[in-house]
């Protein structure tokens, strides 16, 4: 694995470590909620960026889009 | 002392004797922090929390709405608190979704962290006398037959009947 | 795993959660409540350009329809043309240099008029094996002394479509599904992939897993050369197949009411034909440099790449700020590093202008080579292809925004790619040493985009 991957991994695992105490109330998903806050708010445009990034680089995406959003039900 | 923010337009529409209860409530100087239930003792209360943000909430409404006119006469209030931070997108919503049952604004989440809300929209049904009876985390149109059941368990029950 | 989760946006209502109509709740008389979108048409336009080299316009659309609370059907379509010259893979040289490749066949006996095929080949014939009842028609390019070798004579027209499924089993467990088809002139591409996402501590942190596999077919123009034989005319083998599983595992949390981090590791799995059926890498003479045959590529049956992806997203006062990382590695010896900067500037209720830069560098594969000296040992694998050669890249672009309605938005992003990587490397040989072996790739890019929801 190469440097750069090592250090998300350590940024992300200080990050991520101790999920259960971090987090947003119920009520408190009002910014959560906006469209432009998902994880992937222009599919169409993410689609085609990864469409001309692959043709063009030699590395492809591989990332998911699911958590965040307001929580509801 | 910190009092609830209270009504919005749609509360003209409230009884007048409801009215009045909530407005000694005001002046009694109820806390934010707790939703103050006492005049509603002998009542059935369904209070649901709410927020323009929540998109299940815009389903819940006309439900809610007809709540009142179906129950309104065993002595059913419906309350729902508002928990936006923002008053104005909490007005908008409001202006786009009908409601004709009485508004409080809770925008620190004071009420909805003392009612340990756990998703929205959340609803807590309390029985006429003061107990919390059941507890909703979000809203289904498939569940409202439930809803309902448990409504007309609560509403069936005269008043010395309830735990204490 | 593409979960798409459509809420409401306070104040600008696009892409509202979809819901099931009220009937009958309301009484005669009463205001209606307005209903959320159950149908959401996403539209967008891409038009690239890279200076010198290809063009291509790709018009896209998406549409996602609620079933009902818990179950939305999405389905997709895209077209795109390109057209253009795009690298050949041979060293540029101070001789002109002429380049073939089959282009069609014919019946012998054929009248053939010498026209130039798409893009500016020219035409020529070439004479039938004895016997044969056909003969093939070649297109030919000539390149002129000292310019980087560009075939002219690539048009392609892809069409893709896809179709998707989510449904909640229960409020914290969602599964998806869905297919996807795309065929241009010499490639087809079918694919089927499945996710799960799991929400924990009050939706504030979700777990996802997807798989999908993939199964393409390669039928370039003129057949499948024999890999690292010398360039012909003649047809040449038969279709090659590819196939392709990959897996993703991801962890999404929210922070804080404004903070929302998601890590996501990657793994793909990759057998059968991967090199490009008409790219060329020279074989060179030791002291002039000057290129003394021309073969085809070849790049190895199997790939397994790995890659890291960390999002970190940021919701200030009214502006949005976005950084991703990744971190990618192949068994082909690539190595790359991406970060992507994006920061949201909300004006008022209906605009926003969002600037955008990305930094991109990659390491090469293990058998890229510029070119490949006459009487060194042949490898095994080699490919001139600059797409797998060591390089870095910026994106520099602007996307500007405009709420038209509640459900629908209007956006226009223009973007410019440059690509640097190094055209003189250090023990060139001969003539190769006053020769770009890899010229900057510069794009630019607008893409229209136009979502509605009824």
């Amino acid at each position: 694995m190469p440097l750069s991957t090592a250090v998300i991994a350590v940024v992300a695992a200080g990050g991520i470590g101790g999920c259960a105490s971090f987090g947003a109330k119920p009520w408190e998903r009002d910014l959560m909620a906006e469209q432009a806050m998902q994880l992937d708010p222009y599919p169409l445009e993410s689609a085609i960026d990864n469409h001309i990034y692959f043709s063009k680089e030699a590395s492809s995406g591989g990332r998911s889009f699911a958590g965040g959003g307001c929580g509801c039900n | 002392m910190r009092v609830a923010k209270l009504f919005s337009r749609r509360s003209r529409r409230i009884s007048l004797v409801t009215g009045l209860f909530i407005a000694a409530l005001v002046s009694a100087g109820a806390r934010a922090s707790d939703l103050d239930l006492d005049a509603y003792r002998g009542k059935v209360v369904y209070i649901d929390f709410w927020a323009s943000w929540c998109a299940p909430c815009r389903e819940s409404f006309p439900w809610l709405d007809q709540l009142e006119r179906q129950f309104g006469a065993q002595n059913l209030v419906v309350i729902g608190v508002n928990v936006d931070h923002d008053r104005d997108s909490a007005e908008r919503f409001l202006n786009q979704n009908f409601a004709s049952f009485p508004i409080v604004y809770d925008p620190l989440g004071k009420i909805a962290s003392a009612y340990q809300v756990k998703g929205m929209p959340s609803a807590v049904l309390i029985d006429r006398a003061g107990q919390v009876r059941f507890e909703h985390i979000g809203f289904s149109s498939k569940k409202t037959g439930e809803y309902e059941d448990q409504l007309q368990i609560l509403l069936n029950e005269r008043p010395s009947e309830s735990s204490r | 795993m593409q979960l798409k989760s459509r809420t409401i946006q306070p104040g600008l209502g696009l892409r509202r959660a979809l819901a099931t109509a009220a009937a009958g709740l309301l009484a005669n008389g009463e205001a209606r409540a307005q209903e959320a979108p159950s149908t959401i048409i996403d539209s967008a336009v891409l038009v690239y350009h890279e200076v010198g080299r290809v063009q291509a316009i790709e018009p896209e659309v998406n549409v996602t329809q609620k079933i009902d609370e818990d179950r939305t059907l999405t389905a997709g379509f895209a077209a795109d043309s390109l057209t253009g010259p795009t690298p050949i893979g041979a060293v540029p040289s101070t001789l002109t240099q002429t380049y073939v490749r089959p282009y069609k066949i014919v019946a012998l006996g054929t009248p053939v008029t010498v026209t130039t095929a798409s893009g500016g080949a020219t035409v020529v014939i070439i004479p039938p094996a004895t016997g044969a009842k056909y003969q093939v028609l070649g297109a030919s390019t000539t390149v002129p002394p000292n310019s980087y070798p560009l075939d002219h004579g690539f048009h392609d027209e892809r069409m893709a479509g896809n179709l998707g499924w989510e449904q909640a089993l229960t409020p914290t467990f969602k599964i998806d599904g869905g297919v996807a088809y795309s065929k241009e002139h010499d490639y087809r591409s079918e694919s089927i992939h499945i996710g799960l996402s799991q929400d924990f501590n009050a939706h504030n942190t979700t777990f996802n897993a997807g798989l999908n596999y993939e199964s393409d077919l390669s039928f370039p123009i003129g057949g499948t050369p024999t890999p690292l034989t010398l360039m012909n005319a003649n047809w040449k083998g038969p279709d090659a197949s590819l196939r392709e599983v990959d897996a993703v595992l991801g962890i999404t949390q929210v922070m804080t009411r404004r903070w929302l981090t998601s890590l996501s590791y990657s793994f793909s799995d990759l057998h059968g034909y991967q090199s490009d059926p008409y790219k060329l890498i020279s074989v060179v003479d030791p002291v002039s440099g000057q290129p003394t045959a021309q073969l085809y590529e070849n790049r190895p049956d199997s790939r397994r790449k790995q890659s890291l992806f960390l999002e970190n997203k940021v919701h200030l006062t009214s502006d949005i700020v976005t950084v991703a990382l990744r971190g990618y590695s192949d068994d082909w010896g690539i190595k790359s590093f991406t970060a992507d900067l994006r920061y949201r500037l909300q004006m008022g209720v209906d605009y926003y202008v969002e600037p955008h830069v990305r930094y991109y560098q990659q390491g090469a594969a293990d058998f890229f080579h510029y070119y490949l000296v006459s009487g060194e040992a042949m490898p095994q694998y080699a490919s001139a292809d600059t797409r797998l050669a060591a390089f870095h890249a910026q994106t520099y672009g602007a996307k500007f925004g405009v709420r038209l309605d509640d459900n629908a938005e209007l956006n226009v992003r223009v973007e410019y790619y440059d690509q640097h990587g190094n055209g003189s490397p250090a023990n060139a040989i001969g003539q190769l040493r006053q020769q770009d072996l890899f010229p900057d790739l510069k794009a630019y890019t607008v893409l229209l985009g136009f979502t509605i929801g009824f």
